[in-house]
């Protein structure tokens, strides 16, 4: 055989390559380059690169695929017949009349025979079968895009051995209901678990921190790193490719200071080289030894590069204070998860027993290590998301089974002809869901290309947001999009399921043709009750579905809309912004921080195209953390009472830089230092919230021990200090930066005249020549910041309004469909009761009747059904609630205007029929 | 439909003209639908799918095999289709009952004409 090295050629297109899969693995190696080439030959010669050749091409392939099994089955089939006859006439039991093998036999001629006239008809009936075809494949695409989506967030197990047996532990705290996320495990309770628990094999902790890395003389970078202690990595099961792991011996205080690096790091900074253990690394300029390398893909419990033990050493501090942890463990041979959770309680009563003043209250929570890392509110949007598409493809189907309906009953003749002739009714049943069987493979197979090309779709988008945008952070090591096993086989559950909804009813009905009534009725006008009954819960189930579809889309298209048109408070064009973190190692003292941020402070301010400078512990959009206060002259019944508000810590020239401007008061000035009064500014939510609207001159202060009185200088506008696009007050305020205690972490934010990023190379050799260790990240212009925090908004909605308008499309033309055929049902008794004399309206009125009635119930379900759809999909609207109004009654309205269309043209066209042609068989 | 043998079964159009067009040279799949074009004045050409089917199943009739050593495909570095013996032997008893076919047809039309006339 030969081999192609140019297999993956980009001149052929993808998607004639995704196709190619439906192939033979044999074929597709003898044979499949040659013919892309060919592909590509005759698309250039002809100059066709349109939308029709490529479908024509698509479809070529697509059942010439199915196609060359359909040849392979058949010759199996065959040869499988010779040699049962041969052994069967040579045993003696040969005869027309069959026993057993030759009923067998004949069941896969059947089979056979039943795929070959599917194929016939698709040739037969082009039209209809491309509107199948195309309703199966996008409806099966879309889903299967948002299930690929899905399985690469959320469906992967955790890339560990017997993952589900490694649990995470986290403390709780009826007090701390507030806390976003979990509660991490105070040291002295960490290593009282340990000692004391039996269910897990060991306890483990953990914690992250970013830290300056860097190889002698090399660049230094900021990279994510794990603290480990001992026993996460055994825990894990993960070994390392090259020397060893984290011992018991290195959590020790005074032990040697070592370091595991990650795959990518090793191959990245040290080209994959063997002799990498033992060389010297720093870690915010502390020199650690490479002890080790974890294989590719380890990057627990996030994306971490590199681990470093943690220090345990409870003693050094007071009980309720020091270093808190993340907990993990895996359950003993034997122990079940709800034993490990029963034990872990009786130790947590126990601590809270014997220390009330540290863990009065605090328990212990114990689930596992997948439901800690994507907690299941998670879950919740793609999970509608993939209702949502399966929505569109249940429409899909019913319009199927509806055009399927219309044609068996134009069928009946044949089909009563075959039953007459000795076809029984599971023959018959079977051909007619063959039939539709063939149509959804083609379909199907037409999904899973697009399926590939929408998960491509979003990949790109999501990862041009997080790497051009950003600073090459990665995503977190369990999601994975890969193409695997489950995106096939969710194809090819969706494709036979679909075809089954499709074509169950019709292959029944149409099975059921009486010969008499057929040869005379002009197959027309004689569908049963059943057949009615289901055209009409058809309507109500397309209206529905459309209803929720549409719903969504119509929120999320809102969201957007608000996100678009948000007039923000701040300006984000012409600024610079980046980030610099001191390691608390290099600079331990506030004067050392202090010393650094004024040098730097100064230098960025004087850097040529910068209008104006700040310093900060956060920006706009992203947002600030969180801090208790008191308020001067009121009073709190306990501490769950005090108001929680986001503080921000920032040097003058903050609300400069962001076009901001200072309502009442008076900004920060060089001069609020350390000698001078305490001051603060706040901002409108808080003034309004807290202080009455009268904040000048109001004290506050936060409620950590040692804290001061800050009078309240001035009031600014509310800039984004809670995450853009979550929901959660906005008030807050700011404090100057000379008087904080803070300044581990600075942000950077220059406004210019320039292009922002033209500052760039500046602002990293103004840094580095203060501190030559320390370097800059998230170095990016102001637009970027604020499009990594709502880049998903335009990719989610687009996906739902493409869903929403396919939706409402499929819907309308399914509900003309059902109700044309409904009402054509009605001509002979229109006819009969327009030749009695009754009046055009009066027909009217009787014929739309239930089309109204089922309007009405479909709306009725789709609006509350939309009711509950809409609850999981809040999380991610922005300023846009669940049940908006607005959104609700232009749905309703759509829907309504448009089914009254698709009921009143048919309905108008049979009343207006002359009645001698309605009375007259064709 | 069973008992009957897939080498004794009247072939296919598209197959006898692949058959027909291998006849000469060797050739690979573009050049097979060119030739067949040009042969039947553009009247039969199919898509590349139909194409590359058709192939495989004859191949695995036994009827033509690759050919990596023809020196104008190499050059291309595409597959070429030569016919086999049973191809060959297959191809001229299809011709023979074309032809017989074909003047049973034209007989019967001239012998009508005749009688017309």
């Amino acid at each position: 055989m030969r081999s192609y090295p140019g297999w993956g050629h980009p001149t052929f297109p993808r998607s004639y390559r995704l196709l190619l899969r439906l192939y033979p693995r044999e074929f597709r190696e003898r044979y499949g380059r040659d013919l892309l080439e060919y592909v590509a030959e005759s698309t250039a010669v002809y100059e066709r690169r349109s939308l029709l050749n490529w479908t024509r091409t698509m479809l070529d392939l697509a059942i010439n695929g199915l196609g060359v099994w359909f040849d392979s089955l058949k010759r199996a089939a065959r040869s499988m017949l010779k040699w049962r006859s041969a052994r069967s006439a040579s045993l003696g039991f040969a005869g027309p009349g069959g026993g057993p093998p030759r009923k067998r036999g004949a069941r896969v001629e059947f089979a056979l025979q039943d795929l070959r006239f599917g194929f016939r008809m698709l040739r037969k009936h082009p039209g209809l079968s491309l509107i199948v075809i195309l309703t199966f494949g996008l409806g099966i695409g879309y889903t299967s895009t948002v299930f690929n989506i899905t399985n690469g967030f959320v469906h992967k197990e955790l890339p560990f051995e017997q993952s589900h047996r490694i649990l995470a532990l986290d403390q709780t705290d009826p007090e701390r209901t507030f806390q976003y996320g979990d509660i991490t495990v105070p040291i002295h309770d960490f290593t009282e678990w340990r000692a004391q628990q039996t269910a897990f094999e060991q306890l483990a902790a953990y914690w992250t921190r970013m830290s300056n890395f860097s190889i002698e003389r090399g660049a230094p970078e900021r990279l994510l790193g794990g603290y480990f202690s001992s026993g996460v990595f055994e825990t894990l099961r993960v070994q390392p490719i090259l020397g060893r792991t984290i011992s018991e011996a290195d959590e020790k205080p005074g032990a040697e200071r070592v370091i595991v690096l990650s795959y990518d790091l090793w191959l990245r900074r040290f080209e994959g080289s063997a002799d990498v253990l033992d060389r010297t690394v720093l870690v915010d300029a502390v020199p650690r030894t490479v002890i080790g390398v974890m294989p590719e893909g380890f990057k627990f419990p996030f994306a971490q590069q590199y681990w470093l033990p943690t220090v345990i050493e409870p003693g050094a501090f007071e009980r309720g204070e020091g270093p808190r942890y993340s907990v993990l463990g895996r359950l003993k041979e034997g122990v079940s998860a709800e034993q490990a959770q029963a034990q872990m309680a009786t130790i947590a009563a126990r601590t809270a027993r014997d220390f009330p003043a540290s863990n009065e209250g605090k328990g212990v929570s114990v689930r596992t290590l997948r439901a800690k890392l994507i907690p299941p509110a998670h879950y919740a949007l793609f999970y509608t998301m993939l209702g949502a598409t399966l929505g569109v493809l249940l429409i899909g189907c019913a319009n199927v089974a509806n055009l399927l309906l219309a044609q068996a009953s134009v069928r009946a003749r044949e089909t009563a002809v075959r039953s007459a002739l000795g076809a029984t009714r599971g023959r018959l049943v079977m051909q007619l869901l063959t039939e539709v069987l063939v149509l959804a493979c083609i379909g199907g197979a037409i999904g899973l290309a697009l399926g590939y090309l929408g998960l491509e779709w979003f990949v790109a988008k999501m990862t041009y947001v997080l790497t051009t945008a950003g600073d090459g952070e990665d995503l977190p090591f369990w999601i994975r999009f890969e193409q695997d096993y489950r995106m096939l086989l969710f194809v090819v559950g969706a494709t036979v399921l679909s075809s089954t909804i499709a074509g169950v009813v019709p292959a029944f009905q149409g099975s059921t043709a009486n010969l008499a009534e057929a040869m005379k009725g002009g197959g027309r006008g004689s569908a049963s009750l059943k057949a009615r009954r289901f055209t009409g819960g058809m309507v109500i189930t397309e209206l529905a579905m459309s209803c929720v579809l549409l719903i969504l889309a119509g929120l999320m298209i809102k969201s957007v809309r608000q996100l678009s048109d948000v007039d923000l408070a701040f300006a984000t064009e012409n600024v610079f912004t980046a980030r610099v973190d001191l390691p608390p190692e290099r600079y331990p003292s506030l004067d050392s921080r202090l010393a650094f941020q004024q040098e730097l402070y100064g230098k960025l301010g004087a850097l040529p195209g910068a209008s104006v400078a700040t310093l900060s512990n956060g920006l706009p959009g992203p947002g600030y953390g969180s801090t208790d206060v008191m308020i001067e002259g009121q009073t709190y019944e306990g501490n769950g009472d005090v108001p929680r508000v986001h503080i921000g810590v920032v040097t003058p020239g903050y609300f400069d830089v962001f076009e901001s401007r200072v309502l009442e008061g008076r900004d920060f000035t060089a001069s609020d230092g350390r000698e001078t009064l305490p001051v603060a500014i706040v901002n409108e939510s808080f003034a309004r919230l807290q202080l009455d609207g009268d904040a000048i001159g109001k004290r506050l202060r936060m409620l950590h021990d040692g804290a001061q009185w800050l009078t309240v200088v001035g009031v600014v506008p509310d800039l984004s200090m809670q995450m853009f696009g979550t929901a959660g007050s906005e008030a807050g305020f700011y404090i100057p930066m000379a008087q904080s205690g803070l300044g581990s972490y600075l942000t950077m934010a220059i406004r210019t005249e320039r292009p922002p990023m033209t500052l760039a190379r500046d602002v990293i050799s103004s840094i580095s020549s203060i501190d030559p260790n320390l370097p800059a990240f998230r170095v990016m212009p102001m637009t970027g910041v604020m499009l990594r925090m709502t880049w998903f908004y335009p990719v989610f909605s687009r996906l739902f309004m493409v869903f929403g308008f396919t939706a409402l499309f499929l819907g309308a033309i399914g509900l003309y469909g059902v109700m044309s055929f409904a009402v054509m049902q009605r001509t002979k008794e229109v006819g009969v009761r327009m030749a009695l004399g009754a009046q055009s309206w009066e027909l009217l009125g009787l014929v739309m009747k239930k089309g109204v009635v089922q309007m009405v119930i479909g709306l009725g379900i789709g609006l509350t059904l939309a009711l509950f759809a809409a609850g999981p999909l809040e999380i991610v609207l922005y300023e846009v609630q669940g049940r908006d109004l607005a959104v609700f009654g232009s749905v309703g309205a759509v829907l309504a205007l448009t089914s009254l269309a698709a009921i009143l043209v048919p309905a108008l066209r049979v009343t207006r029929a002359d009645p001698v042609s309605a009375l007259t068989p064709e | 439909m069973a008992k009957r043998d897939d080498r004794s079964n009247p072939l296919k159009p598209v197959e006898f003209l692949v058959l027909a067009v291998l006849d000469d040279r060797p050739l690979h799949g573009y050049g097979i639908v060119h030739e067949m074009a040009a042969r039947t004045d553009g009247r039969i050409s199919p898509r590349p799918g139909d194409l590359y089917r058709v192939l495989y199943r004859m191949d695995r009739k036994g009827l033509l095999e690759p050919d990596d050593g023809e020196a104008a495909c190499q050059e291309e570095r595409r597959t070429c289709y030569r016919i086999t013996e049973l191809g060959r032997s297959v191809l001229v008893s299809e011709a023979e009952f074309l032809k017989k076919m074909a003047a049973e047809v034209l007989s019967r039309r001239t012998g009508s004409l005749a009688e017309a006339t």
